[in-house]
């Protein structure tokens, strides 16, 4: 038992672990993007920039662009995240239902609250509001709002899931909200984590002149870019040191299981972590002198961010697995391991990613020939 | 393997809705869902169709198309995605015990329904955001891969949703193909094709009404098209009855008169696909009527009608289970039914009751939370299908005896899977809450009283109704060899013999 995180544990728990940490990375991906958008369109709707859709330079591209791009990511985010929330149900199930449960209202709020930020960006990039610089501030500011409430209640159901101890107490107050220190950490980990990958995405998108961008005007965003992402790569990196390795990792757990948490997370996935950060940060800067995100920047900004995402989410696993994983979990695991399926949902997904690489070659094969609208 | 019958139950903290019952929330946000995930599927193939009508020269098809595209995004990608996500965490408030067996055996199949649900969801974008840009042979790949991936991700989530209702060899070998591919399967997948078919045409209908750029004419025509479209429902009434053929016995008896609430909402779905049915292929195909956009609403709002019925008999007639033969809607297994009666359902719950300081004595804390454990999944206590309502009327000896042969008081209740202790508990705080929470009430420890309860409860037996028949009935008294002295008989033992073995 002394092989690294998961590969500790038998063989179906690894599988499901990979599987679920491969499918939240596809989802962190698309997250980010909303989180970062998020964000940023609250800054441009505070800088006064978001309604000049019309105007040229860095930030009316980066309006334009979150506009246009913000409700495909919400919904790439959300069927991204079918997956985990499926694998999350496999390993955990008993902590991650608990919590659902113990929240109730107050966790289930995040639905009509993601419907309501769909329509909301849908409304931004409609025509309606052209114009409108207060009305689309007005929007942006609850667009931002809404997607941090829905982080935050991601990680106060996480936190609550591990928590066992205060359950019994949490149901018989009818508390739905579960109050803990780690939380406010564990956004500002979420957040600081995200802006990178929304940075990379959204400079990548620039590039590829997603919204109309001009090469000038994507040189000149990929600076701010930059300083986003190196600022938010450091900041990300002391954050997960911080809240993965800390006793704010695991709430109110008692202290023995806060010991077994800590010596679990003290893994090299902590090191992936940083050195991804470091790496990541080293392409931002590359970027920030070569005002460009192309080329060797990309790689290394894509490469890292990749490698500390990978690093980060293992590490969070590990401490989780330290609070919840139990020999009956093991049990359990073992035993829907038998479950036939796998075979066809293995050829579904070459199919699927065949599929996808089509649609994507097809539409861009057209474009090519066809003229712009 | 864990084995069902000796497993501990995992215990989850239960919620309630207020005057609601769980049901309804459940039920009300599937049939939204259902509707929504219809139109999207259908409207794949309906916008297929047009595309491909449009490459014939049919502009005003082309026109429909980048129009009712819009409102599919706008609608069924926005709500229809993120109710799907809600099914899940609202089946988890409901009954995590049914979820949790239902991911635990099918994982590997809603892994790859979600293949099929990303493809749908990348060809809808590409088409929604290029399409204008597209020439008219990449518009039609696109709009094939969307159909495609939509109607697969039904193929795969029907044959879960299905298998619920006929687990069909399952039970017995634990393969999950024959559970996939079950008795219900294919009339149930052929059926929700067409009802995704009919509820496009209809969108469609309304759609071009909110089009004042077409002609009257092209707007007839449309009509007459999309009313090609759900010409298929010719074949609902045969699907229908190869679906109530393939159902199990007990089953269809709550459908065709056994159960009015379900024979009622069986005959709104009939209802009302027979009158879509009839105005759709007689009046707009054979007659080439027009219909406003008025009209075309309030036919829509029929098939969100016969969704609506149509789904709730599919749900109700499952009844007393969630997962036929191999989980009741109370999360507690055939086979553990015999073990809770001797240890009871309330032992090892960690989660105290709320307002536990409210009630007068011990004994109704018992009772309230075996209500809470074997009740509070299908009733309230004084709300919808409330305890105190169904009741009230009978005496306290009929109470007792009524719930202790549950099974054979009403064929789709489960039987009572706790103690004497815990019956007798659970009628005093039935009856307490009828009596308007009085501030003190006598505490019901009669050992005769008790004795009693046991006595019916061994003469129920622990076999549910559904395939069973009462021990005291004259056949199961021909058979009366197989009947031990716990009352439990030979479908008893069967039905436990089909549900060991675990977690298929």
């Amino acid at each position: 038992m002394s092989a690294t995180f998961p590969f500790n544990l038998p063989a179906p728990t690894v599988w499901y672990v990979l599987l679920y940490v491969a499918t939240l990375l596809l989802h962190v991906a698309f997250m980010s993007y909303v989180l970062g958008g998020a964000l940023a369109l609250g800054v441009l709707a505070l800088r006064r920039r978001l309604h000049q859709i019309g105007g040229s330079g860095a930030l009316p591209a980066m309006a334009r662009l979150l506009k246009d791009w913000m409700p495909s990511a919400l919904s790439a985010a959300i069927t991204a995240g079918i997956a985990p929330l499926l694998f999350v149900q496999i390993l955990y199930q008993q902590e991650f239902y608990t919590a659902n449960l113990l929240s109730f209202h107050r966790w289930m709020a995040i639905l009509p609250v993601l419907i309501a930020v769909f329509y909301l960006l849908y409304l931004l990039k409609s025509r309606r509001l052209e114009g409108r610089a207060a009305a689309q501030g007005a929007v942006a500011a609850v667009v931002t709002a809404c997607v941090l409430f829905v982080a935050w209640s991601w990680i106060e159901n996480h936190l609550l899931s591990l928590d066992r101890a205060v359950w019994a107490r949490q149901y018989e107050t009818r508390a739905m909200i579960y109050a803990s220190p780690a939380i406010l950490p564990r956004l500002g980990f979420w957040i600081a984590g995200a802006l990178p990958v929304w940075a990379l995405l959204a400079g990548w998108q620039m590039r590829a002149g997603a919204a109309r961008t001009t090469a000038s005007e994507a040189r000149e965003a990929a600076g701010t870019l930059a300083v986003v992402g190196a600022v938010a790569t450091v900041a990300a990196a002391a954050a997960a040191w911080f809240v993965l390795r800390g006793p704010l990792a695991i709430g109110d757990a008692p202290p023995t299981t806060a010991e077994g948490a800590l010596d679990a997370a003290r893994g090299p996935w902590l090191a992936v972590a940083g050195v991804g950060a470091a790496v990541a940060l080293a392409g931002w800067l590359h970027a920030l002198r070569a005002r460009s995100l192309a080329g060797v920047a990309f790689a290394l900004t894509g490469a890292g961010t990749l490698a500390f995402w990978v690093g980060a989410l293992l590490a969070r696993e590990e401490v989780r697995w330290a609070v919840a994983g139990n020999p009956a979990s093991l049990e359990r695991h073992a035993e829907v391991g038998t479950s036939a399926g796998l075979v066809v949902f293995l050829v579904f997904t070459v199919i699927g990613v065949g599929a996808t690489v089509w649609i994507f070659r097809t539409v861009a094969r057209a474009l090519r020939h066809a003229p712009r609208a | 393997m864990i084995d069902p019958g000796t497993s501990p139950l995992i215990p989850y903290p239960v919620n309630d809705f207020g005057p609601a019952m769980k049901g309804m929330i459940i039920g009300g946000l599937g049939i939204f869902h259902v509707f929504l995930a219809q139109f999207a599927i259908g409207g794949g193939m309906l916008m297929t169709y047009f595309q491909w009508l449009g490459m014939r020269g049919d502009t005003g098809a082309r026109r429909l198309l980048d129009s009712y595209f819009k409102y599919l995004v706008l609608v069924s990608f926005v709500t229809g995605a993120v109710t799907g996500v809600a099914m899940w965490l609202t089946s988890i408030q409901v009954s995590p015990g049914t979820i949790g067996r239902m991911v635990d055996v099918f994982h590997w199949v809603w892994a790859t329904e979600w293949i099929f649900f990303w493809v749908e969801v990348i060809a809808g974008y590409a088409f929604y955001r290029y399409a204008a840009r597209l020439d008219d042979r990449a518009r039609l790949a696109l709009l094939c891969v969307y159909s495609v991936a939509g109607w697969g991700s039904l193929f795969w989530i029907n044959g879960i949703l299905s298998w619920q209702l006929t687990p069909g060899e399952w039970v017995a070998t634990g393969d999950i193909w024959s559970g996939f591919f079950n008795a219900t399967f294919w009339p149930s997948l052929l059926y929700r094709t067409i009802a995704c078919m009919v509820i496009a045409g209809l969108v469609a209908a309304v759609i071009v009404n909110t089009m004042p750029e077409l002609s009257r004419e092209e707007r007839t025509r449309l009509i007459n098209r999309s009313a090609r479209f759900m010409l298929p429902m010719l074949a609902m009434p045969v699907l229908g009855l190869w679906f109530l053929a393939a159902m199990p016995a007990d089953s269809r008896e709550w459908v065709l008169g056994g159960s009015v609430a379900m024979m009622m909402f069986m005959q709104i779905a009939v209802g009302a696909s027979v009158l879509i049915g009839g105005y759709a292929i007689v009046g707009l195909w054979r007659q080439k009527l027009y219909i406003n956009g008025a009209t075309a609403t309030l036919l829509l709002a029929l098939a969100f009608g016969a969704t609506a019925g149509g789904e709730f008999v599919r749900e109700g007639v499952r009844k007393p289970f969630s997962i036929r033969e191999v989980l009741y809607s109370n999360s507690i297994t055939p086979a553990q039914v015999a073990r809770l009666r001797e240890v009871g359902c309330t032992t090892g719950d960690p989660f105290p009751l709320r307002d536990a300081d409210e009630l007068p004595n011990g004994q109704l804390v018992l009772g309230a939370l075996t209500y809470r454990a074997q009740c509070a999944v299908c009733h309230t206590v004084r709300g919808a299908n409330g305890l105190t309502h169904l009741m009230r009327a009978w005496s306290p000896e009929q109470q007792r005896m009524m719930v202790a042969q549950l099974q054979w008081t009403k064929g789709f209740m489960p039987p009572f899977a706790g103690t004497p202790e815990e019956l007798e508990a659970l009628i005093q705080y039935v009856r307490w809450e009828s009596a308007e929470r009085p501030a003190a009430w006598k505490e019901s420890r009669d050992p005769s009283v008790l004795a009693q309860i046991r006595g019916w409860l061994d003469r129920a037996g622990t076999a549910p109704a559904t395939g069973s028949t009462p021990p005291w009935s004259e056949v199961a008294g021909a058979e009366s060899a197989g009947v031990d002295a716990t009352g439990a008989g030979h479908a008893d033992t069967a039905l436990t013999h089909r549900s060991a073995g675990g977690i298929r």
